[in-house]
């Protein structure tokens, strides 16, 4: 027990001038200073450059949009879409009533035209979900 | 205090972009972050400088992730941890082998106003014969003055493990400092 109260006094003596050591500061802290203000000029080049690819890709998305017509494919979706809510709306009461919901489930009909709308507005609201979720995550992900 | 001092500073780089701010924890934490570099370096001044500086820029850089959850003092010297050994593997897949050895061994290219004096070159040639991990415990508990948990907290390792390097280091500088007759002196 001594023997090792003396070991580690010896250790204590031999660290005890560089345990109170105080290295002069010689301008370091001024290249340090120096090294990060380069640093931040790079990273807001390097955000420059990153936000001048982004704004090529999207003028590059929207030539290719205009190219191919894209208005309208969206018009013919839109189309589709508004008919399916319609025709969901007109024959909502109808969908709801349970005679006739009992009577479509059991006969299995595939030419079923009420679940079509139902389907195609929870699909809408899924992707809609997704795209706010990718959306609020990127968000984020800017501030954290 | 400190603490609080360097809390409100870190607060200043991270929410407003301060730059002055950070330089006042670079003036203040430089002495123990490059003391711990010439530690692991063997006293290689020019070296440790440059590890020093790249351990500041990270924590400039990496601010964010502050949490808080230690102090700033043990966040900063677990990045300057971690640069050491980045930069040792980065030397070990060149050829240079970690156990035993400084990843550079020419102690003449220290600058002279870190190596005033003989003793100074007797702790790093003790500090040669121990294995890094050894030397990276030793120097954090014996130089630093850092509790064990403290230790764990920076390199990463269980405080187990962090206690047997610090009783194999002992056992090996024990026997090296009797050998060559410091506990006569």
């Amino acid at each position: 027990m001594a023997m090792i109260e003396n070991d580690n006094i010896l250790l204590e003596q031999f660290f005890q001038e560089a345990a109170t050591q105080q290295l002069e500061d010689n301008g370091f802290s001024e290249r340090v200073s120096q090294a990060i203000e380069r640093s931040a000029v790079h990273t807001s080049r390097f955000n420059l450059y990153a936000h001048l690819w982004t704004l090529f890709c999207i003028v590059v998305a929207f030539a290719v949009f205009l190219f191919t017509q894209g208005w309208n494919v969206l018009v013919t979706y839109a189309t589709v879409f508004l008919t399916n809510v319609e025709v969901f709306l007109r024959t909502l009461p109808v969908a709801f009533d349970p005679a006739v919901l009992v009577s479509q489930f059991s006969s299995l009909s595939p030419q079923s035209s009420v679940l079509s709308p139902l389907f195609t507005i929870l699909l809408s609201l899924m992707v809609l979900m997704v795209f706010s979720i990718i959306g609020l995550t990127r968000w984020v992900s800017r501030w954290v | 205090m400190t603490s609080l001092s360097d809390l409100s500073l870190v607060t200043q780089v991270a929410v407003l972009g301060n730059q002055k701010a950070f330089d006042k924890l670079v003036v203040k934490y430089q002495s123990p972050v490059r003391r711990f570099f010439l530690h692991q370096t063997g006293g290689d001044s020019q070296l440790s400088d440059d590890l020093a500086q790249d351990t500041f820029i990270k924590a400039y850089t990496h601010i964010r992730q502050f949490r808080g959850a230690s102090s700033f003092s043990t966040w900063l010297m677990r990045i300057a941890y971690n640069v050491f050994y980045d930069y040792c593997r980065k030397v070990e897949s060149s050829g240079w082998k970690v156990e035993g050895e400084y990843p550079t061994a020419d102690i003449s290219s220290s600058s002279p106003h870190l190596q005033p004096s003989t003793l100074k070159m007797d702790i790093h040639t003790a500090l040669a014969i121990l294995k890094p991990d050894e030397r990276t415990c030793i120097t954090l508990q014996l130089i630093d003055g850092r509790p064990i948990d403290e230790i764990a907290s920076i390199t990463g390792m269980p405080s187990g493990t962090v206690k047997s390097h610090l009783s194999r280091g002992k056992e090996k500088l024990v026997n090296y400092l009797k050998q060559n007759g410091y506990d006569r002196k």
